[in-house]
């Protein structure tokens, strides 16, 4: 789908779809499971608004919708690294970095406009709806992140929000997606969207703990990226609440490498790492309900794949990378 | 007694001396235009229109007197632009609106091409609302759109939204293009990414190609959803022919067109067969709006080319040369090399060097590159002219008004000087 008349084009646009550098590819598996847990016979045959005699109709327009969360994932990845400055991402050059901004945004354009036109081709405006606010969201959270005031950087509920849009926004959307395909109720739609919330918010707080601790439990052996971006999470936030000083510290921004040693030193006193971890769990926890929540069925891939949603939360918090 | 009467059928749908109360309207707000008032602003129309009433004389006496102004109209020269003038503003308001953002910062950067006096000339918008005057004949069938429609309203504003959805895709690209080309300025003002930095106008672009995904959503057809689609994606595949050409495509006509094809002419074309589709017309109806587009952009753009070289005078070299300075090879220099093809060595050397552009110059000006470009643009408004001409006859005064004007920005695109 991204093969481009223009080879320079197409070389940038599968940069990171290239075999071995996908990613986990982790949004793609809960779509997919998403459809497989959402596979009930409804008491009418017409889906969707339209008879779709075949199943496979249907599954083939789900993954399309895995497809299209992908391109639109990496494209805002194209953009994101373009105004990081990025250098590095999935463990090789930045786009930006190789073959420069001017094609990296290009490149981001070119994805999101076949996602447009793929999303077009489904024929369900609902569907289209949903999927453009999501880009919507994307910017409205990447913005969030780099415009704010003091008062808004100290504060959970600006940093839940942003990171909804940031990172929960396309999951949850998503799911949603997949079910309204299948002629799911609200109610189940609701359900699915509430699944793809909570775990995307789950993962990335856990994302935030790990940026801390890393691989160690113990804190400092983690990349510390975001605070050496200046980039504020729910651990600090947490910390705040018990050490008053490191509202000021933070602040000042994290230039001078003295700061983030004493960040360092107050988040470890704090319950910052653990509140955080307990936050993500009560999400996971959700997440769980939402699918415990979903109409009853006795066939079997149904509940091996609602199982398997389950499973995910799981490792979503357990994971240590 | 004739006023209230009057009022009266003005506020419903029917025909009104066998014509529909809103020609009453657009008459006299182009009698207004043409006694010299500054605005044209609907209670003015109606406050005209209430002076005709007043006059104790029979309505037959009304009628006399509008089908005199109805004479005289047609003999008067048409300004475009005027005719949607109110609408124009209408969408303005809305399109400030809805680039609305949560995050201020967001919100000023996606408004600054909306601002009071930058917007432009306005182009695609009056093309695209005069199109769908254009196309406002009743069909034999009262289902438009594939959806009951029961208020010639609600389909006027779904078409406005096209044409608030085409100015939002296509400052979008502008903002893209000109982080990709380091641009400084933009319509006379610091570009957007020269005063708030690369970042944010990027992210700008993108809010505003979000914005234009909903708005398409919210119209609820798939067909128009598509449509936009492919043209934001030709927009790039334009910008990035543009950007890494082989010097053998760069010295081809064909890629040239293909290309400026997907750089200008798309939008145009695309937006107005969406025009023709919401309208709920025909298939060879959208295909002669498409056609006008297509021809329009490509008139267009080619003029575009020519004034780059001439400027304001007829004489070559006073134009701005920015193409040219930024190695961009258009149709002029394309024309050029077929009779001096010693210029095909410049063109492949780049123009770094002031000497190579003066070169080129001077090849160009013993060439017949810019007559030609000139003529092959007169061939494409022709055929835009044509696409109208095809339109299915209408004796509707506001169709043809509208016809008229769309033929006449066919002249005006390809004699404008700047």
């Amino acid at each position: 789908m991204v093969v481009a008349e223009v080879p320079k084009l197409a070389s940038a646009a599968e940069y990171f779809f290239k075999m071995g550098i996908e990613g986990k590819r982790f949004r793609p598996t809960v779509l997919l499971l998403m459809a497989s847990a959402l596979d009930m016979p409804l008491p009418h045959s017409v889906v969707d608004g339209v008879f779709h005699s075949l199943p496979n109709e249907l599954r083939s327009r789900q993954q399309c919708i895995a497809e299209i969360t992908e391109m639109i994932h990496v494209a805002s990845l194209l953009h994101d690294d373009v105004l990081d400055d990025a250098e590095t991402r999935r463990g090789v050059g930045s786009l930006n970095f190789v073959m420069g901004n001017k094609l990296a945004v290009l490149a981001g354009d070119f994805l999101l406009s076949r996602a447009c036109v793929a999303l077009a081709s489904l024929k369900n405006t609902e569907v289209v709806s949903l999927l453009a606010t999501v880009v919507e969201h994307l910017v409205t959270g990447e913005t969030m992140q780099m415009s704010t005031t003091s008062e808004q950087r100290c504060s959970m509920e600006y940093y839940l929000q942003k990171t909804y849009y940031k990172t929960a926004s396309l999951i949850s959307n998503s799911c949603k997606a997949i079910a309204l395909l299948a002629g799911q109720t609200a109610e189940v739609s609701m359900l699915a969207y509430e699944y793809g919330r909570n775990l995307g918010l789950a993962f990335q707080l856990i994302d935030d703990v790990l940026d801390f601790t890393g691989t160690s439990v113990s804190l400092g052996k983690g990349s510390l990226s975001d605070i050496r971006h200046g980039i504020v999470t729910a651990p600090i936030l947490f910390a705040i609440e018990e050490f008053p000083q490191l509202r000021e510290l933070v602040e000042r921004g994290f230039d001078n490498p003295n700061d983030v040693d004493a960040a360092l030193d107050y988040l470890g006193k704090s319950r910052g790492i653990q509140r955080t971890k307990e936050l993500a769990q009560e999400h996971a926890n959700r997440a769980v309900k939402a699918i415990e929540a979903l109409p009853y069925s006795d066939d079997e891939d149904i509940q091996m794949s609602r199982r398997a949603l389950v499973d995910l939360t799981h490792r979503v918090i357990t994971r240590t990378k | 007694m004739y006023l209230r009467w009057a009022l009266r059928s003005l506020s419903s749908r029917t025909r009104f001396f066998g014509r529909r109360p809103e020609s009453f309207l657009m008459e006299a707000r182009v009698g207004t235009l043409l006694s010299g008032y500054a605005s044209s602003s609907i209670s003015k129309a109606l406050g005209f229109r209430e002076s005709l009433f007043w006059g104790s004389r029979g309505l037959h006496d009304i009628r006399y007197q509008i089908d005199q102004e109805r004479n005289t109209l047609a003999e008067e020269p048409l300004d475009p632009f005027s005719l949607v003038a109110d609408e124009l503003s209408i969408i303005a308001n809305r399109l400030r609106a809805m680039v609305v953002a949560e995050v201020p910062k967001l919100a000023s950067a996606a408004e600054y091409f909306f601002k009071m006096g930058i917007e432009g000339k306005r182009f695609r918008p009056t093309v695209l609302l005069l199109m769908a005057s254009a196309l406002d004949m009743p069909l034999p069938h009262s289902v438009v759109d594939g959806v009951f429609h029961s208020l010639p309203n609600e389909l006027r504003s779904r078409q406005q939204c096209i044409a608030e959805i085409t100015e939002m895709i296509h400052v979008a690209s502008l903002l893209h293009d000109d982080v990709l080309d380091d641009a400084e300025t933009r319509r006379g003002v610091g570009s957007l990414n020269f005063v708030m930095g690369n970042k944010l106008a990027v992210l700008a672009g993108d809010f505003l190609l979000s914005r234009a995904c909903v708005a398409l959503a919210s119209l609820k057809n798939t067909e128009v959803v598509s449509l936009l689609a492919t043209v934001v994606e030709h927009l790039v595949t334009g910008e990035t022919m543009q950007m890494s050409t082989t010097s053998e495509q760069r010295c081809s006509m064909e890629y040239y067109l293909q290309k400026t094809y997907y750089k200008t002419a798309s939008l145009i074309s695309n937006s107005c067969k969406a025009i023709a589709l919401l309208a709920g017309q025909t298939a060879e109806v959208s295909m002669l709006a498409y056609e006008y587009g297509r021809n329009l952009g490509l008139a267009f753009q080619l003029i575009d080319d020519v004034l780059d070289f001439t400027g304001t005078s007829v004489s070559l070299g006073k134009g701005s040369l920015s193409d040219i300075r930024h190695g961009i090879v258009t149709a002029p220099i394309l024309f050029a090399i077929e009779e001096f093809p010693q210029l095909r060595e410049l063109v492949e050397r780049g123009f770094d060097n002031p000497n190579d552009v003066d070169a080129a110059l001077d090849y160009l000006g013993k060439s017949r590159g810019i007559q030609r470009t000139k003529e092959l643009a007169q061939e494409h408004a022709n055929r835009a002219v044509k696409a109208i001409e095809a339109l299915p006859y209408s004796d509707d005064e506001d169709i043809q008004m509208s016809r008229r004007a769309l033929v006449d920005l066919t002249h005006r695109v390809i004699t404008r000087t700047k």
